[in-house]
Formats: structure tokens, sequence, C-alpha cells
């Protein structure tokens, strides 16, 4: 008798671990890389009784974790790739916004306009308005070439502040992981099962630090897990290393590019880190590459570009300029007077290409003409507004030719970008369907299992009442 | 497949936000009429349209060049037109001072003759803005500078100089400026010559006709011997005959300005006509630019309206997916 509230006492426990575990995985519905749950009961063991031997009810062995580690690598690379190309998305539409385009303000009209006035200073080159027109488009172009490059430039300050900000994060979530390991060994239970909440949260550490570098994880029996990304085992048990940002500047080239250091907890460099996915790998490629315009790489560099583009346009209209004459130039000797000069020593480049101010204070000392004394001679500056039409201007092409080329390289860069993005996206969507259907909470399904447990409750509360009064029969037998 | 709310609830999410970005995105296009909101919303037309932004803004350039250069056509046209009206007076004054009846009234021929040249002068020295449309290149006042005896800064300039054997009256017309053409750019390579030089029009240097004419009022003014020629004095055969010839050579220089003037003429025609069909390329260059850029309004609109009723219905199927879950039926 006393076997029999036993096993409904068994019973008993076993429902209300099957109520806790539901109600739980309800509870964490909504509850980011949960991973639900389930009780895993087991038929206690049979003793024998009479010759017979009889089962002694219900027990609980374990609560199980759906969790597939496979799709869980599979969405932490889909999602290292969505925010490097998340982050390429950004940066690029960053620059096209900075370029002004597609807009009206841009480095193509102010290019016309100072074509426009060139070529009204050559059907008009002795009046002085006009050079004063001239000589203030000179000065606008100068000005969004300015900009435009000044705009690039801080764009690269912002990339290395937020890859600073960054390494702070994934400085923090290697830290949070390795503390993990040792919070994940310290709750082995009876079962050999860890803590499942423990495992969550490392889960949840896990997906973050994905966004933002390429992660490759290794666990080991006792449940720790060791991370490696870019060749570097970033934690390994409960000891993590740190990320550092630096700035390294090429002393032949004078380019400043962005490395990440690997150090110790003592701050020993243990040596150097390239993440190849993630946010930090765009936010690297961006600052080295694309708006470093010292950049050697073949891929594209905005900023590179710039600058080989207003350095060109400089010499080749300055090539001109240097045999003209202005209105008050005697000759015979031209007076190899520049229109557009560096605004500091060094050679001009989009940031630091400037008119002449001599022009800007003097319109007349404006190099129109190729003969001294002849206010109405226009050969010098109607060369310079044939510039507009001339195909070897760069890479075989003219100036208004060129920008189109580094708009329309830009646009298709973007665009490849956004539809590898959208791809990216799109792997996640279906691996986090995936992961959510296994691990995800279905209420249909957690409420049947709790009408289940419900059921089975009172089904053993029954056997405990029944044998109860069975028990009590017994004992008035004798009355 | 299991299906669980955070599966239901993501793409519902995703849905919503997908939805709502080209709401956003077609509307936006509608309000700016900008098809393009981003360079890459289509790469393969950024080159085209940067091309042909650049082609318009050229032939814009063009046009307002020939603009510019069309209304100083005019201003030559009108000095050519007074050019030929006083050579047309002082070819008749020569022809009537041959007239035997006249011989006796050369002194006062010689009076028209120089007032005649004055208004040559007056012509020759047409401006158009600050330039003297006919000096050249060397063509405003700041380079005109006058050496003695020459005393203005006009590019025409009639001086007195010592009288002479060949040249009792002194007189001379001096040229400032310079007989080397202007051009205009008016196409991709293409360029026109604005203006037209003093020597084709007053002959070698820009001052032989003016030789000539001081010519003309030195035979009327002053007899053979350089004496001055007081009113009744005749000429002599040798004069008459020099006049017949420079009357002669007037009507040479009259024809040279009519040729120029015609000249001048064929050269407006051709650069209205350029002007013309400049304009109407550029008409055509900017409705190919706005089939590219632009928004094709029915078709945004049809858009916003199929994503307006997407999300709409988005809305109410994830409304009632997401209430009712068994939950719901226990009692």
């Amino acid at each position: 008798m006393i076997r029999a509230l036993e096993i409904g006492k068994r019973a008993l426990l076993a429902s209300q671990r099957g109520l806790d575990v539901t109600s739980n995985n309800i509870a964490n519905v909504n509850t980011p890389s949960y991973a639900r749950q389930q009780v895993v009961l087991r038929p206690g063991e049979s003793i024998p009784v009479g010759g017979m031997m009889v089962g002694m009810g219900v027990l609980t062995s374990s609560i199980r974790q759906f969790r597939d580690h496979l799709i869980e690598r599979d969405l932490r690379n889909y999602t290292s790739s969505q925010n490097y190309y998340q982050q390429d998305a950004t940066i690029l539409q960053r620059i096209e916004q900075i370029l002004g385009e597609p807009g009206e303000q841009t480095l193509q009209t102010a290019l016309q306009r100072f074509f426009d006035a060139a070529a009204q200073l050559s059907a008009q080159p002795s009046n002085i308005a006009t050079r004063r027109l001239f000589a203030a488009r000179a000065s606008e172009l100068a000005a969004q070439f300015n900009s435009t490059a000044r705009g690039i430039e801080q764009l690269r300050n912002t990339t290395f502040e937020q890859a600073t900000t960054s390494v702070e994060r994934v400085n923090f979530l290697l830290d949070a992981i390795a503390k993990s390991n040792a919070n994940i060994h310290a709750t082995i239970d009876a079962s050999g099962q860890p803590a499942a909440s423990l495992l969550d949260q490392q889960a949840a550490l896990l997906d973050e630090l994905s966004r933002y570098i390429d992660i490759s994880i290794t666990r080991d029996a006792t449940g720790s897990i060791s991370v490696t990304s870019g060749g570097m085992m970033l934690v390994t048990s409960n000891a993590a290393l740190s990320l550092q940002v630096q700035k390294q500047l090429d002393g032949t080239t004078g380019a400043t590019t962005l490395k990440f250091i690997v150090q110790k907890p003592d701050g020993t460099t243990v040596g150097t880190f390239i993440p190849q996915n993630g946010e930090l790998a765009s936010l690297t490629k961006h600052y080295n590459e694309t708006l470093n315009p010292q950049s050697t790489s073949g891929d594209f560099s905005i900023a590179r570009e710039l600058d080989r583009f207003a350095a060109t346009f400089a010499e080749r209209v300055n090539r001109l300029a240097i045999t003209g004459f202005g209105l008050s130039d005697s000759g015979p000797v031209p007076p190899g007077r520049e229109i557009f000069i560096s605004s500091s020593p060094g050679p001009i480049t989009a940031v630091t290409l400037s008119i002449n101010p001599l022009l800007t204070s003097d319109p007349a000392t404006i190099p129109t003409s190729g003969v001294p004394n002849a206010p109405g001679n226009n050969a010098v500056i109607a060369a310079i507004a044939a510039l507009a039409t001339d195909s070897t201007f760069l890479d075989g092409t003219t100036p208004e030719g060129y920008y189109g080329i580094l708009t329309s390289r830009l646009a298709h860069l973007h665009a490849a970008t956004n539809d590898r993005l959208t791809a990216t996206k799109t792997m996640v969507e279906q691996v986090t369907t995936e992961r959510s259907s296994l691990s995800g909470v279905n209420l249909d399904e957690e409420a049947t299992n709790l009408i289940v447990y419900q059921r089975s409750f009172e089904a053993a509360a029954r056997i405990v009442t029944a044998t109860s009064e069975m028990l009590a029969t017994l004992v008035n037998l004798g009355r | 497949m299991r299906v669980t709310l955070d599966t239901l609830s993501s793409k519902l999410q995703s849905t919503l936000t997908n939805l709502t970005a080209r709401q956003a995105q077609q509307q936006t296009r509608i309000a700016t009429g900008q098809r393009l909101l981003q360079l890459s919303d289509a790469p393969t037309d950024v080159s085209a349209i940067v091309s042909y932004r650049s082609t318009i803004a050229r032939m814009q350039r063009y046009a307002t060049t020939l603009d510019g250069a069309l209304a100083e056509q005019t201003t030559v046209e009108n000095a050519l037109s007074q050019i030929s009206t006083s050579l047309d007076s002082l070819r008749t004054l020569g022809i009537d001072a041959l007239n035997l009846a006249n011989h006796d009234k050369w002194s006062v021929f010689a009076q028209h003759i120089l007032s005649g040249i004055r208004a040559l002068i007056d012509a020759a020295n047409a401006t158009h803005g600050d330039i003297y449309v006919l000096a050249g290149t060397r063509n405003t006042a700041s380079v005109l500078i006058p050496t003695s005896p020459e005393t203005t800064s006009l590019p025409f300039e009639l001086v007195q100089l010592t009288p002479s054997g060949t040249n009792p009256s002194g007189l001379e017309v001096r040229f400032k400026g310079n007989n080397e053409p202007r051009y205009i750019q008016t196409g991709d390579g293409a360029t026109e010559q604005v203006s037209i030089t003093a020597d084709r029009i007053f002959g070698a240097g820009g001052t032989a006709l003016f030789s000539m004419l001081v010519d003309l009022y030195n035979t009327f003014a002053y007899n053979p011997d350089g004496s001055p020629r007081t009113n009744g004095q005749l000429p002599s055969q040798q004069q008459l005959d020099h006049v017949a010839f420079l009357v002669k050579q007037l009507s040479d220089a009259a024809t040279q300005v009519n040729y120029a003037t015609a000249e001048l003429g064929i050269r407006t025609e051709r650069m209205a006509r350029q002007r013309d069909q400049l304009t109407e390329d550029i008409t055509r260059q900017r409705e190919f630019l706005s089939r590219l850029q632009d928004t094709d309004i029915a078709a945004a609109t049809i858009q916003l309206q199929r994503d307006q009723l997407a999300y709409e219905y988005s809305l109410k199927v994830g409304a009632r997916l997401l209430n009712i879950s068994l939950i719901d039926f226990l009692r």
C-alpha cells in the first residue's frame, strides 16, 4: 500500500516538474535566444513483489533543452554577414549623401558652373563682371571639392570611433562569455546538464558577438566553449583576451590604417586580429580602403579618387593658365599665374584645392589671353573651357565623364551590397525560422502540456486519495 | 514544421517593415517627383543620367555663348550699315565733285569729305558692352593707350601730323587695335569667328580706306602746289583724274563692306540656326533625362495603393493570427 503512495507521490512530482517547465516556457515566449525546455520522464525502477516485478511509477530524469548547434552556427555566420553588409550599405549611403547624389548641389553641378563661367569669359574675356563670375565659380568648385573631401574625412573619423565603441562591446562580450563558461561549469546538475538559463544567456552573448565579428565555437565535455575568430582563440574556458584598436602610420606612404591588437588581461600583446566578417570587418575595410586617400589596393576608394580628380583638374587647368596673360600683363613672358593652388604645404588634394587669391582680389589678373596686351584674345580661357569636352582628361574621359564613372561605381557597389544584404537577411530569416521551429515556444503546444500535466496531476492526486482511503479501510478492519 | 509565436511575430514584423519602407519610398517618389532616391536604386542608369546632365549643360553653355555672340553680331551689323551709308555718301560726293558745275566748290566738298571721315571713324569705333567690335583682340580702352599725337583711347582716331608735300593737311587716321579675329566655341570642338577684322572692312592695316579718304580730302582741300584751295579755285586735270581714280576705289571699298555685311548676315543666320537647333536638342535631351530620373506618377501611385492594400491585409491577418491560441479557450 505504501508503494502505491510512493508511486502517487512520484507522479505528483513529475506533473509538478512538467507544469514548472511549461510555465517557464510560456513565461519566456518572447525571450531572445531562449530555447524551449521539456521534462524528460522515465519509468521508475521495478521491484519484485510476490514473485513479480512491479514498476515504481515515474521519475524525472532531466530537463531537455531544444537547441541545434548547427542551426545556431549557421545563424551566427549569417548574422555576421548581415551586419557586414548592413554596415557596408550604411557607409556607402553616407558617401552618396556627402556627394549630394542624387541631387542638384553636386560636384558635377559645380563643374558645370565652372565651365559655364569659363565659356562666358571666353566670349567676353575683357569683361570684369564675367571675370568676377569666373573667379567665384572657380572658388565654388574648390569649395565643393573641399566639403566633399572633408565629409569623407569626417566619415572616416566616425568609422574609427564606431570601431572603437564596437571593440569595447566585443571585449565586454568576450569577458561575459568567459564568465558564463565558469558559471555553466559550476551549475552542472546530477544529470550532467548545466543550467539551461545560463546556456540561454551564453547563446544571447554569442549571438550579439557574431554581429561584430565572425566566430567559431568549440565545446568541451564540461560544457565550456572556446571562441575563435580571425585565427585567434579569443575565449578559452574562463579566460578571455581583449582587442585594442590602433591607427598604424605607414612611414613611406603616410597612410593611416586601422588594426586590432589582441591582448592578454595583463596587457601582453598576443598578436594582430583581422576580422573577416561582421561589423568590424566592414568598418576596417572602409577605413583602410574606401575612405582612405592613401589606399594602395585596387579596390574602390572614393577618397583617393576624389584627390586624383582634384589634383588632375587643377594640374590641367593650371598647365593652360600659366601660359596666359591677364588684362594688365604686358609680357612678353607670361606671368605663370596658376588658377588653383594648394591651401596648405604639399600637393593639391580635394581638401587643399583652393583658388589663387590674387584672382579673386583682382579678376583682371585671370590669365585668359594667349598674347600680351590683347584683352579680346581668349586663347587660354577658351582652352580651359574646352577641357569640359577633353576626353583625355582622366582615365580616357572628360571631367564630367570621370565624375560619372565615380558615381556609377559607387552606385553599382551600393546596389551590389544591398542585393547581398537582402540575400543575407533572407538567409537569417530562414535560419531564424528554423531555430524558432525547433527552439521557439508554441503557445498551443504549451497550453496542451498545461492541460496534460494538470490532468496527470489530478490523476496522481487521485492515486494518493484512493490509496489513503484503502489504508483507512485497512486500519478500520480491526475495529 | 513547428510554427511558434516567434515565427509568426518575426514574419509579421518583417512583412510590415518591408511594406512600410516601400510605402515611404513610393510616397517620397510621388512627393519629390524623383525616381531615384539613391544612386543604388538604378545603378545602370546613373552613368546615363550624369551623361545627359553633362550634355544638357554643355548645350546650354553653347546656346548662351551663341546668344551673346548674336547680340554682338547685331551691333556689328549696325556699324557696317553706318559705314556702308557713309561710304555711299562719300562716293556720291566724289562723283558730284567731278561734275563740271561743281569744280569751283571743291573746298566745300573737302569739308563734307572731312565730316564723312569723322562719321566713318565714329561707326568704326562702335562698341558692344565694353569692347570695340572692330578692334580685333586689342578691343578695350585699357590697352588702347594713346601715344602723341593721339589723344583718345579709341581704336580709330583722326590725328593731326605735321603737313607734308604728300599730305598737305597732315591728317591721318590711326588704328590702335589689331586684326586678330576673335572666336567662340559653338559646339564640341567647333568654333565660330565672332568678329570682323578692321582690315576686312578698311583694307590693309585697317586704315587703307581712311588713307584714301584723307587723300581725297587733300585733293579737294589743296591746290597741286600744296596751298589751301579757296572757293572758286578750279582743280587741275591731274587732280580730276586722281579724284576719278579715288571714286573708283571708294566703289570697290563699298563693295568690300557689302561683302563683309553679307558674310556677317550668313554667319548670324548660321549662329541663329545653331542656337535654335541647340534649344531643340536640349528639350529632347531633357525628355530622355526625365524618363530616367523622374517618377512615373501613375505607376508610383498604383504601386503605393498596392503596398497600402498589402499592409492593411497584413495587419488584419497578423492581428487574427497573434490573438488566438489555445490559452484563450482554457477556463
